[in-house]
């Protein structure tokens, strides 16, 4: 190593010399354009050249700072710096003043204006042979000199940052009445706060009622995303977006910790921590968006009604759009509500009743003319000039009519080429979505045709324009058949006005509406509450579990349909969420905690209780990916290509089971590769469902296990091999989340620009779209390592076997009533009419895109499926066969025509023995009705009984698994549910739900030939004895030999179970001989071989009770130590005329040996 | 990211807050620290004393200041370092102030002065 000074080293030294010596030369030297005497060394100095040695000093510095922090953008500054000193003639190396001047210097020195000193200390650095110069002390001071100025740069830079950001928060309307808001909060209970999108009160309350003490703030939205991006916005304008003071809470994630003053969060979740006994201690609770009148901010707003008479140390915000206040106001009248009123900022807009003529009779064909659209975008050409800026929104009512209008919007613009046609609504992926918010080139406008979600849920800037064409459409519900309805309504007033509104926002605009002022004065003037157009049952479970007595006389702000409020309470009682006194149950309980429809959660339960442990992952994800919306991007069914890319995966058995078949292939993909985004838009899937999928069957998981039906996974140990396997992929992954943060905090600067072509719009990104990284497959894969993606694709996959059967049976028992059976014409009709009926429903359609409407052959009976030899007497025109099925579907759908949505095929006669509600038969058991709805009839002798008894016992059993496992589950441990364990049988849970899956499974293959017919009013008129004739009680009961029959009051007959009715059915000709044919012949048991005639009834009560090899068992117990059973009567035995107290199976032991003593 | 959590328990020590507000442009935030040797940074100081907060933009533990401003060294009132709130010359001033100790700057600053009171 060298040790000679280099040149540049020996200049500094005799500089150092010089200064120290003479003040004078200081000052001259600052001067003159050049500080060294020699020159031929100094002239193109730079810091730059002395760059790896000072950036090695920097970043070794154990402190970090603004320098350190940035230090290419420091370097680019210091480039600059030096060139604008160059320019000026100013020297570049510059040491400031004398260092320990204690005066105040009266000789200027420009670092005198600046109020940072860099401290960084001096490191030798090892001599650069290359760069044959060193860097020393008196160098380095210098540059941290210029090391200063730019902290003082960057430090002015954020300073304007932070003042532009009061500023703008100050200019916010809402500001102005930041005083009369929170001494409102502070002085009343109840506070309306009503201002338009734009206002700030969304963003701003929050921060004001914090600043003014209140310290815990929940604040709902009806939005999960909304709840992100406020919680983000909200802590940057605190300026705390590092710690978790301001936080949010939603379904699948929270940000929420100890120290979380302001919590972002869902309706839903809030209305969940009210259900919980701990509701964390909100002194405020603030509801956004209330006008928007959704089911659960409308019943948070009554629990929250009820909870401030209970609560004194909580106060209620209310904010909505300046819509319907009164409404509000009138709600907490009792509580006075205060109500601040925030005008809105919003610009002139101007507007115009059907700016071209419009054709207003109806067309024939029902289809959208698009042309008054394209009309008013050559309007906005002729009128508008290019150059001045400003996009068209139009408001559709549905997917169909966008597309009409995008489609002739787009041939427009191929013409214009100034146009870029982009649709919105919530069918389309995200990234599609996004779309809208890219910026158009110059003199390009977009036109965007979106739905109603443009309306309030999503903003876009820069619109000038605003198309309405007064339509929307709505879901609505028919609690009577269950069947949701896509409707077009005209849209009102209210909706009308924040539509217009959107033309306003950034500038004045223009509105045109399409209908005429006349139609706008006939409209409503607001829109219909949720809460009276769409299924209740999950609400009512929900108020149920948090303690409303009678939910009828909840204080709703518009009380739903009384109709439905009464069909849903039914179908909680049919599920056996409700006692039928409308009491919670154990089950229902169970139920209210899981956050899907009442009849997922109830299959998660019945999975939990009925699937072997490594198979629950399948109820799990079958549940969520039914829980979820729709998987299918729009392209999934129209597309050939992702049909047939999807065809390998789908299932036979129906789409619930597709979906799951789809899903497990997916994971494979996942476990094989990387990515899986390629795979899904082969195959039309949007993969961002799947993880929601993945991430909702984690959540149910969890829920499940809190609830004690599920066991907690031991996590599989891992080797030391798989352990470091494992630490080095996620150290891999958070290096690639990390690098995808920042490319993404990139894009958000540079926002994309949309390119017109002449065919379709491109979008810059889109080709690269698999080279860029996938934030959340790695945040999949973060959460699911390979072992767990193992066990997902193992738990959830059932393609085959018990496995398959059982979780059909799971799914298609909690979605029970909802079956529905071919029309007896299909086989001659098309794939597209094919007819089915429901028990609520007739006349409904198999939907287009679901496995059965494309594949109905699948459920008809084939030649060879049909017996062609009926036994002797039974003449039908139905076909006898042991194949029939029946669909079990999860909803139905009425857009233009009625729709079976995700249905599932099962074997009929089976499914409805084992799951009907009511089941009556006649004396012979050859004629059964189920439901009071399906006739059927099996012609040979003892197969109805025979399959009935099976159905009967399995469900007995089944009943008695799940009380017995949600009796484990309580944690309230009473002295009576203790007793109760302690009498259940000690075989262990494992063994008997094992034997039961097989009994069930090999029940639902049973072969049994029988006829399935729908009935219909007229027959139920004449098929049930009616009560008036006398009907024998069947003693013992072999049905259930504790369960004591006793007559229906309207069919006739007997109940020999909770559900079973026996001889309440007419008999027809061949059904009574066929009985009188079994009585007569002699009989023999097949276990003691007695031969006796006896009816089917009786048969079996000789197999249940007195069979002597039965007998023989039961023995053994002596009578007088029996204990008394429940159904236990008094009886005289007329034989021997001893009174006795006992069952009706004991009873007729004790006559038989009475008889036979006597003998 | 180990830097942030070694300095967990000093920034608790340290939670003293400031409630700074210029006296000219009503500026309001709260600092974290006054003085002259910042202790969230520590390679940093200051000429004359200052209200400084943690830089609310950057991650903690970078050692990221920003300094909102200062007590005039003159009068005592709190001024932004906003242009046309204060001045600084090895010193904060208000600008009143400032103005009014116009001759005892050097000329470079008087100039500087000058415009500011255009
Ligand atoms: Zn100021
Ligand atoms: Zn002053």
């Amino acid at each position: 190593m060298g040790r000679s000074p280099s040149p540049g080293r020996s200049n500094y030294y005799k500089r150092r010399r010089s200064r120290s010596r003479d003040r004078d030369r200081h000052k001259v030297r600052k001067t003159s354009p050049n500080p060294s005497t020699s020159k031929h060394v100094e002239e193109e100095f730079s810091f730059t050249s002395y760059k790896r040695e000072l950036n090695k000093i920097i970043l070794y510095s154990s402190e970090s700072n603004t320098v350190a922090n940035s230090l290419d953008d420091f370097w680019v500054f210091l480039k600059k710096y030096e060139a604008t000193l160059k320019k000026a003639g100013k020297p570049i190396v510059d040491h400031g003043p004398e260092e320990n001047s204690d005066e105040p210097s009266t000789k200027f020195s420009k670092f005198h204006c600046i109020n940072f000193t860099s401290s960084m200390k001096y490191m030798d650095t090892v001599y650069d042979e290359r760069e044959r110069r060193k860097l020393d002390k008196n160098l380095f001071q210098a540059f941290l000199n210029i090391g200063s100025i730019y902290i003082d740069f960057k430090n002015k830079e954020k300073f304007t940052k932070l003042r532009k950001l009061r500023q703008a928060q100050k200019d916010l309307p809402v500001a102005k009445y930041r005083n009369e808001i929170v001494s409102a909060v502070q002085n009343e209970r109840v506070v309306v706060v009503a201002g338009d999108t734009g206002c700030g009160k969304s963003t701003q309350v929050p921060q004001y009622l914090h600043e003014a003490g209140f310290s815990n703030i929940a604040c709902t939205q009806p939005r999960r995303i909304a709840c992100v991006s406020l919680s983000k916005r909200v802590a940057y304008e605190m300026l705390t977006q590092f710690e978790s003071k301001v936080g949010y809470q939603i379904r699948f994630e929270k940000s929420k910790t100890a120290d979380t003053k302001i919590c972002f969060i869902t309706e839903g979740l809030l209305l969940r921590q009210m259900s919980s006994e701990n509701l964390p201690n909100y002194d405020v609770i603030i509801l956004d968006e209330v006008h928007e009148r959704h089911l659960m901010g409308d019943f948070l707003l009554g629990v929250l009604k009820c909870l401030i008479h209970s609560r004194n140390d909580i106060k209620l915000v209310l904010m909505s759009a300046t819509i319907n206040i009164k409404l509000f106001e009138d709600y907490f009248s009792a509580e006075s509500a205060a109500v601040i009123q925030v005008p809105g900022r919003l610009f002139p807009i101007e507007l115009s009743y059907k700016p071209v003529l419009i054709d207003d009779k109806p067309k024939r064909d029902d289809r959208l003319d698009p042309q008054p659209y394209v009309q008013i975008m050559q309007l906005i050409d002729s009128k508008y000039s290019k150059d001045e800026r400003g996009d068209l929104l139009v408001f559709m009512s549905g997917v169909q009519e966008i597309t009409a209008i995008c489609d002739a919007a787009q041939q427009y613009a191929e013409k214009t080429k100034n146009w870029i046609v982009l649709p919105l609504h919530s069918g389309l992926s995200l990234a599609e979505q996004d779309k809208v918010f890219d910026y158009p080139p110059e003199r390009v406008r977009k036109c965007i045709v979106s739905t109603n979600i443009a309306e309030t849920s999503v903003t876009i800037d820069g619109i000038r324009f605003v198309v309405d064409s007064g339509k929307v459409k709505e879901m609505s519900y028919d609690s009577t058949t269950k069947m949701q309805r896509l409707k077009e309504f005209w849209i009102s007033k209210a909706s009308a006005d924040q539509r217009k509104g959107r033309a306003g926002r950034t500038g004045p605009g223009v509105c045109y509406r399409i209908y005429s002022e006349q139609q706008y004065s006939d409209m409503e003037p607001f829109s219909t509450p949720e809460v009276s157009r769409v299924p209740l049952a999950s609400l009512l479970l929900l108020m149920s579990s948090l303690g409303v007595n009678d939910v009828r006389r909840f204080p709703f702000l518009d009380a739903p349909p009384e109709e439905a409020v009464e069909n849903a309470l039914l179908e909680l009682k049919q599920h056996g969420a409700l006692t039928s006194n409308e009491k919670l149950t154990s089950l229902g309980r169970t139920l209210s905690k899981l956050p899907v429809e009442v009849c997922l959660s109830k299959a998660l339960v019945l999975g939990a209780v009925t699937l072997p442990p490594h198979k629950r992952d399948s109820a799990l994800a079958l549940a969520a990916a039914l829980g979820i919306r729709a998987i299918y991007t729009t392209r999934a069914h129209r597309d050939f290509e992702c049909e047939n890319a999807r065809q390998p995966d789908e299932s036979d058995h129906g789409d619930p089971l597709t979906l799951l078949s789809l899903y497990c292939a997916w994971l494979r993909e996942k476990r094989d590769t990387r990515g899986g985004r390629a795979w899904c838009r082969r195959r039309g899937i949007e993969e961002q469902r799947l993880y929601e999928l993945t991430k909702l069957a984690a959540q149910l998981r969890s829920l499940l296990q809190d609830n004690n039906l599920m066991e907690t996974q031991e996590p599989e140990s891992m080797s030391s091999a798989e352990r470091a396997l494992r630490h080095g992929q996620m150290k891999q992954l958070k290096d690639m989340r990390r690098q995808y943060k920042q490319n993404a905090a990139k894009d958000l600067k540079n926002k994309k620009h949309l390119k017109v072509d002449s065919w379709e719009i491109v979008d810059d990104k889109s080709n690269e779209d698999d080279e860029v990284l996938d934030i959340r497959d790695i945040e999949f894969r973060m959460t699911n390592d390979a072992q767990r993606i193992q066990a997902l694709i193992a738990g959830s996959s059932a393609s085959s076997g018990r496995d398959l059967i059982m979780l059909k049976v799971v799914l298609c028992r909690a979605l029970y009533p909802q079956v529905a059976v071919a029309d007896n014409f299909n086989h001659h009709k098309s794939t597209a009419e094919q007819l089915y009926h429901t028990w609520s429903k007739p006349f409904v359609f198999l939907h287009p895109t679901s496995y059965f409407g494309k594949q109905p052959r699948v459920l008809q009976l084939t030649e060879a499926d049909i017996q062609k030899d009926t036994p002797a007497g039974y003449e039908t025109r139905l076909p006898l066969s042991s194949k029939h099925q029946i669909l079990c579907y999860l909803s139905l759908l009425e857009t233009t025509k009625p729709y079976i949505v995700n249905s599932m095929r099962m074997p009929a006669a089976q499914t409805l023995l084992l799951l009907a509600h009511s089941i009556d038969t006649n004396i012979g058991f050859t004629r059964i009705i189920c439901d009071a709805w399906l006739l059927l009839e099996f012609p040979y002798p003892e197969t109805g009984l025979n399959l009935l008894l099976k159905a009967v016992k399995l469900r007995q059993r089944w009943d008695a698994l799940i009380n017995r496992r949600l009796l484990d589950a309580t944690p309230t441990k009473t002295v009576e549910s203790e007793l109760e364990k302690q009498n259940l049988p000690k075989i262990s849970y494992e063994e008997v739900q094992h034997e039961l899956s097989c009994d069930i499974s090999s029940y639902m293959i049973s072969d049994v030939s029988y006829t399935i017919k729908r009935l219909l009013p007229g027959d139920l008129k004449t098929i049930y004895q009616g009560a008036d004739e006398s009907h024998p009680t069947v003693e013992p009961n072999p049905f259930d030999e504790n369960f004591e029959c006793k007559p229906h009051e309207k069919k006739g007959g007997v109940f020999v179970t909770d559900n079973v009715v026996f001889n309440c059915v007419v008999d027809t000709n061949w059904s009574y001989s066929s009985y009188e044919e079994a009585y007569n012949i002699p009989w023999t048991c097949p276990n003691c071989e007695l031969t006796v005639c006896l009816s089917p009834i009786e048969r079996l009560q000789h197999k249940h009770f007195t069979c002597s090899l039965k007998e023989d068992k039961k023995i053994a117990t002596p009578q007088t130590t029996r204990e008394i059973k429940p159904n236990a009567k008094e009886y005289t035995c007329d034989n021997c005329k001893q009174t006795l107290y006992m069952t009706p199976v004991e009873i007729l032991k004790h006559k038989k040996s009475c008889l036979k003593k006597s003998d | 990211m180990m830097a942030d959590d070694d300095k967990k328990p000093k920034e608790e020590v340290e939670q003293l807050v400031y409630d700074f507000k210029c006296s000219s442009c009503a500026m309001e935030e709260k600092a974290h620290y006054k003085g002259k040797n910042p202790p969230f940074s520590r390679n940093l100081s200051l000429k004359y004393p200052s209200y400084v907060m943690k830089d609310p933009f950057s991650p903690p533990g970078k050692g990221e200041i920003l300094v909102l401003g200062s007590d005039c060294s003159v009068c005592g009132i709190s001024i932004c370092i906003n242009k046309e709130c204060s001045f600084f010359y090895l010193k904060m001033y208000c600008i009143p102030c400032a103005l009014n100790l116009n001759e005892t700057f050097p000329i470079e600053v008087k100039s500087k002065l000058l415009q500011i009171k255009k």
